[in-house]
């Protein structure tokens, strides 16, 4: 006859090793999407941890090997928005510019291409910022991600005629926005 | 990231048949790509200069305002607006200036600075005769609230006025877009502090500048007389150098700043991709396969989806 107490000690190693073994498959790429979906201002390692507690409190519950990425792809997604949302939120109760362009710090005088990655990362996201969640994501898998059009599908769950769609009319309003920001940052 | 394409073009592909916002957005989206983590901006918005506290009551006032309005609760809201609007007056109250404190000396480096209400604490110590205990804390009162002290280190003016200068320079870079000015500066900053306690920043800035104006030979030049490879020297500048003297035919001084690179604790994971592919390359013309071999094993197992992983598993 078994303990309960050794039960338990089994089942949490079991649950260790298939959260370890989550994080050792799956937790490069979930920090890059964290990094991509949430922009310059979201810290993907504070999302990439928040997505593992979700991993650890749903063990029992997550689908089979085929659907999880597509299910991590959800929660990060989720938090990223979630955390997105509340830095802009604390950004305009502090006053500070809500598209946060006037944020490139310079960091030290021999760091111009970190300026430059800077400056890039301000600029797109700033435009990318105003676009709805299904258009902005989908727009970061495409162009920034580099995925194809039948893995965004795979990814997101959703049919590949619909993925094309948003790519089509999220790129039009994202080069509008984009265009329309540069314009305001030159008259400045 | 996958290399495979279908569908439309990506932007950062299709730039050629657009204008310069598509260029430019190109040249953004590709540096994007390039790079795993994004860089943050959360620290430097917290360096940036604190916003009028009237601004954020206001703010944070419309938000409960339109919360409590909401949940019908439209006295409460007047309550509360009352008691933060007290709050923030009582809040940005003038610190009442120290009177018995002597100034500081003139070469003291060590500045100490006060943020909130500055309560005088009743028995706080006479101010001392040494200079050196003028910019030391003073005790805080048993129960009085905690204080936060920002300790900074004001530069000596000869400093001050050089990273101004560069301060400039960097903004004719990212501001102006305008590198021709930026080199100026950069020979007024030669001309005025030829012995300048950041010219090797100025020198890399310089080297930075040239190639933003396509000038690899003249910026390499400039890299070669930097001592990029003592303590403190920056890899991702050394990477730099390794690419412009591996296109120079420099195999193996290439090789040797690749190498450096790699061994640095502080390289980015974008530039240790950019200095693994430097070194196969440069040892593969050097003749060195099993070298290059290495390295292309050591890339495609490091970025398996790097911006050369194709170029390495081409037969």
């Amino acid at each position: 006859m078994v303990r309960p107490s050794t039960v338990s000690v089994e089942a949490a190693e079991v649950e260790a090793r298939d959260a370890g073994q989550i994080f050792r498959q799956h937790g490069a790429r979930i920090r890059r999407w964290a990094s991509r979906l949430g922009g310059p201002l979201v810290d993907c390692d504070d999302v990439v941890q928040e997505v593992f507690a979700v991993v650890h409190r749903r063990i029992a519950e997550l689908p089979p090997a085929a659907a999880l990425p597509s299910w991590l792809y959800k929660v990060t997604q989720n938090i990223a928005t979630s955390r997105r949302r509340r830095e802009r939120l604390r950004r305009w109760l502090g006053g500070l510019s809500g598209d946060y362009t006037d944020a490139i710090a310079a960091t030290g005088p021999s760091a111009l291409d970190n300026i430059e990655r800077r400056e890039a990362a301000v600029e797109v996201y700033a435009a990318l910022d105003r676009l709805d969640d299904k258009y902005r994501s989908t727009i970061i898998l495409f162009e920034i991600e580099g995925m194809s059009g039948e893995e965004i599908a795979t990814l997101t769950d959703t049919p590949l005629a619909t993925v094309w769609i948003r790519l089509h009319r999220g790129r039009e309003q994202f080069r509008r926005s984009y265009r329309k920001a540069l314009q305001k940052r030159g008259e400045r | 990231m996958s290399t495979r394409q279908t569908g439309p073009t990506r932007l950062c592909d299709s730039a050629e048949a657009g204008d310069a916002a598509d260029v430019r957005l190109a040249r953004q989206l590709t540096l994007l790509a390039g790079d795993d983590r994004m860089p943050l901006l959360t620290p430097a918005a917290e360096r940036a200069p604190r916003p009028p506290r009237m601004l954020m009551s206001v703010r944070l006032a419309a938000l409960l305002s339109v919360l409590l309005t909401v949940g019908g609760g439209a006295s409460a809201t007047v309550v509360l607006l009352v008691r933060h609007w007290q709050r923030s007056a009582a809040a940005t109250t003038p610190d009442p200036k120290p009177t018995e404190a002597p100034p500081p000396p003139p070469h003291a480096h060590r500045v100490l600075r006060r943020s909130g209400p500055a309560t005088k604490p009743a028995e706080a110590p006479a101010p001392a005769a040494d200079p050196a205990a003028a910019v030391e804390p003073a005790p805080a009162p048993r129960h009085a609230p905690a204080r936060k002290v920002a300790l900074t280190i004001a530069p000596p003016p000869e400093i001050a006025q050089e990273a101004e200068l560069l301060r400039e320079v960097l903004l004719a870079v990212r501001d102006g877009h305008d590198p021709h000015r930026a080199l100026a500066l950069l020979d007024a900053h030669a001309a005025r502090f030829p012995l300048g306690a950041l010219a090797a920043e100025a020198a890399a800035l310089r080297a930075q500048v040239l190639l933003r104006l396509g000038n690899r030979d003249a910026a390499l030049a400039v890299l070669d007389g930097l001592p990029l490879t003592n303590a403190g020297g920056s890899p991702q500048l050394v990477v730099t150098r390794g690419e412009l003297r591996s296109l120079a035919g420099r195999c193996a001084e290439a090789v040797a700043d690749f190498g450096w690179a790699l061994d640095a604790s502080r390289l980015a994971a974008a530039d240790r991709g950019r200095a693994l592919y430097g070194r196969a390359s440069c040892r593969a013309r050097a003749g060195d396969v099993a070298g290059a071999q290495q390295d292309r094993e050591l890339y495609l197992r490091e970025f398996p989806d790097g911006p050369a992983a194709a170029r390495l598993t081409r037969p």
